[in-house]
């Protein structure tokens, strides 16, 4: 799910030994360590403010401004690189374990060196996302005079996927700051325009300690959820909304469809919603999920949004899957956004959707818009 | 200028560097979003500006469904939503883009894998990011009226935070706090910038640090207002200030002042930043106003473009009416620390207009 960026992002993301030990970044790097192709002389990790999974999955890093990369050698030393000047590395030291946090002035040129003194002579596993500039890679490969950059995302992309106990935990705990953003929004949906609701909604999830919201709602009645750019469009019924928080690194997402009214559009949505999330297990294929939801939708048209009816959610809104056509199955262990949507119209739209994790006979619910 | 003249503008560039067809990105990353700066419209996920010679201009957004809020801010334009990008150029030139006759701005910016598809679509295509930048510099009546709202909300922020701010709270939690204030207050995004030290060496991100007696808070606040960035720079003492506080911030306001006061159109931006470190210069601080204690003197404001550039010495643009920047002096001097102070201004044409009802001033909360 993309969602409007931030200049900066503004909320609280701190290392923190208490919710995230060192330990658990230490099991991180062997097992990406171990992932790695023994030609590969050193990794290179790339994250920015819109997408930082990779690099926060090693070393907590997200950058609050621009772009940041972890260069980890064979033996596990990690250095890492972060925009801003020299006198701003003392709060960007705040944002991991990794002591060794140095101003990224020109990234090439740091890649560059650093493969020459810590790395060996072979060549450098790249391990990106989706969201490098594209212009970047070229500059990188250039300033290595020769040594080749080895895109190794697609390898190291499955350690996002899979969640350890604690990754399962601190995902939990996101859903539960969704849960109370997503209620501070049905209360004042009542009473306020949607944009109050969904002020009021980044705010409780702010107070429950998530790092970051990002909330789209409906620019008309009925409307699509869409980012919140101009002043109040004043009170909105029905009401779509998405609500994403972040908790200590982890996203939890949801669509919710708030209305005084009865809507076939709605009611059909929660049918599909509880259909999916009857047929959800482990094993399940996204289009037996497509089947059920399409089945209760009897006949309406799925909404644009609801098209990819499941996404990996973890350090990323939407993980990246092995397939290239998005999840193909669910599998044990991971965390899901099961999401359902039917659409008549422009104003005539609904979105719901759930967090869970599949079991063997079936899913553990995180958090529902169906309550 | 209006967003109409922008387009005609756009249009003359395309004339006048022979291309028929010029394809434009935004640039998330550096916050210059040129599809934003052309059309009005500010993506949620990747879009395009597609400029044909002789027809109406099109926008495409994805996702798909994004497209009733891209019909009501890209007035004028036909809108098309799509799923994917590259697929949704290829629909709209079946015959392939015009070989030799295809510009593009930012492509190199989008997301790696969107850009490599577009990318074998577009061939060597011929890059105008320096010269759309140009051509469409002016900002139009509405934006100098967002920015003048811009600023409303940056001051209204600026006064919560004097109410909310207390020693125990951690800088983060604060931020956040006047970030939401500011979003009520109608802003859309925020270049939000705020952390405390008893000596700072620079403005930076927030972090979980908490305030204590004796910090000295440095704010930088930049709310968007419809797509328009505005900038107050603040400093607050935790407690009350020193004399030395106190002396040398009344020191950083008139440099301020002094380089606010040398704007009017015709003269060199370097002047603005010159007059600043006159100023700092003439007290004895001549080594801190150069690198690596000082860049710049203030910066454009705009999300499309960052234009008339950085209030530096080096910086030769011809100031012009209706150019809209931010001039913070932002000095590092060794008895106190990093102190901030800035106002956005508008030049004029005869002067410069201060957007900010309130001038900087040493402000002070309970220790």
């Amino acid at each position: 799910m993309r969602v409007t960026q931030p200049a900066v992002l503004v909320g609280n993301y701190d290392w923190s030994e208490e919710l995230l030990p060192r330990a658990e970044y230490d099991a991180r790097l062997k097992q990406v360590l171990g992932k790695l192709d023994s030609s590969l002389s050193g990794l290179v990790i790339y994250g920015n403010k819109i997408d930082n999974a990779a690099l926060a999955y090693v070393s907590n890093f997200a950058p609050k401004i621009e772009s940041a990369m972890a260069l980890v050698t064979k033996d596990g030393k990690v250095r890492i690189h972060a925009a801003g000047s020299p006198q701003m590395m003392v709060n960007a030291k705040r944002l991991t374990w990794v002591e060794d946090v140095r101003p990224q002035r020109d990234a090439a040129k740091h890649i560059a060196e650093w493969a020459e003194e810590a790395a060996g002579q072979g060549p450098l596993g790249f391990w990106t996302t989706d969201a490098i500039p594209a212009d970047l890679q070229p500059r990188f490969e250039a300033a290595l005079n020769g040594r080749k950059l080895v895109d190794v995302s697609a390898t190291l992309n499955a350690l996002l996927r899979e969640k350890s106990p604690l990754a399962l935990k601190l995902s939990r705990d996101a859903c539960g700051v969704l849960a109370k953003s997503v209620e501070a929004m049905k209360d004042r949906f009542n009473g306020e325009s949607g944009r109050e609701a969904a002020t009021a909604a980044a705010r409780v999830a702010a107070d429950a300690g998530a790092q970051d919201s990002r909330i789209l709602i409906s620019l008309s009645k009925g409307g699509t959820p869409t980012a919140i750019d101009y002043p109040d469009g004043g009170k909105l019924d029905p009401l779509l909304s998405y609500v994403a928080v972040r908790y200590a690194g982890y996203w939890a997402e949801g669509f919710v469809t708030l209305t005084s009214m009865t809507h076939e559009t709605v009611t059909r949505t929660q049918d599909a919603l509880k259909a999916m999330l009857a047929t959800a297990k482990a094993g399940t294929t996204v289009s037996a999920l497509r089947d059920a939801a399409q089945s209760a939708l009897s006949g309406l048209a799925v909404h644009p949004a609801a098209r990819k009816v499941a996404v990996g959610v973890g350090l990323m809104l939407e993980e990246s899957e092995a397939e290239p056509g998005g999840v193909a199955k669910l599998e044990a262990g991971r965390i899901y956004s099961l999401r359902a949507g039917a659409t008549k119209s422009a104003s005539d739209n609904a979105l719901l959707s759930a967090m869970v994790v599949p079991k063997a006979d079936g899913v553990d619910v995180l958090w529902s818009a169906l309550g | 200028m209006d967003h109409g003249g922008r387009l005609q503008a756009a249009l003359q560039l395309m004339e006048r560097e022979g291309v028929d067809v010029m394809l434009v990105a935004p640039n998330e990353l550096n916050r210059v979003d040129s599809v934003f700066h052309l059309t009005g419209y500010r993506g949620v996920g990747e879009s395009l500006a597609v400029l044909r010679k002789g027809e109406k201009p099109l926008l495409i957004v994805t996702p798909e469904w994004e497209i009733e809020r891209a019909q009501a801010r890209a007035r004028g334009w036909d809108v098309r939503g799509a799923e994917d990008l590259a697929q949704a150029v290829s629909s709209v030139f079946p015959k392939g883009l015009p070989a030799g006759k295809t510009a593009t701005v930012n492509l190199g910016r989008l997301p790696a894998g969107i850009a490599k598809k577009l990318s074998s679509l577009v061939g060597n295509a011929k890059p105008l990011e320096k010269q759309l930048e140009r051509a469409l510099m002016p900002k139009t009546a509405e934006e100098i009226e967002n920015a003048r709202e811009a600023t409303a909300i940056a001051e209204k922020g600026f006064e919560r935070m004097l109410q909310v701010a207390k020693v125990g709270m951690a800088e983060c939690d604060l931020a956040v706090q006047m970030k939401l204030y500011m979003e009520a207050l109608g802003a859309d995004d925020n270049f939000w910038l705020m952390a405390a030290s008893p000596h700072n060496r620079a403005v930076q991100p927030s972090s979980g640090r908490k305030l204590e007696a004796g910090d000295i808070i440095l704010a930088e606040m930049t709310p968007t207002y419809k797509g328009q960035l505005a900038q107050i720079c603040r400093t607050v003492i935790v407690g009350p200030p020193s004399s030395v506080l106190s002396e040398k911030y009344a020191l950083v306001v008139r440099a301020m002042q002094a380089g606010i006061q040398t704007i009017k159109p015709g003269i060199p931006m370097g002047d603005v930043a010159k007059a600043i470190d006159k100023v700092l210069s003439a007290e004895g601080y001549a080594e801190f106003c150069v690198p690596p204690h000082i860049r710049r003197r203030g910066h454009g404001l705009g999300h499309g473009s960052n234009a008339p550039g950085d209030v530096a010495p080096a910086n030769e643009t011809i100031l012009q009416e209706d150019m809209v920047f931010v001039v913070h002096p932002n000095q590092y001097l060794p008895e106190t620390g990093y102190l901030l102070c800035g106002e956005p201004v508008r030049v004029t044409a005869t002067g410069v207009e201060q957007l900010s009802k309130k001038t900087a001033w040493l402000a002070s909360i309970p220790a």
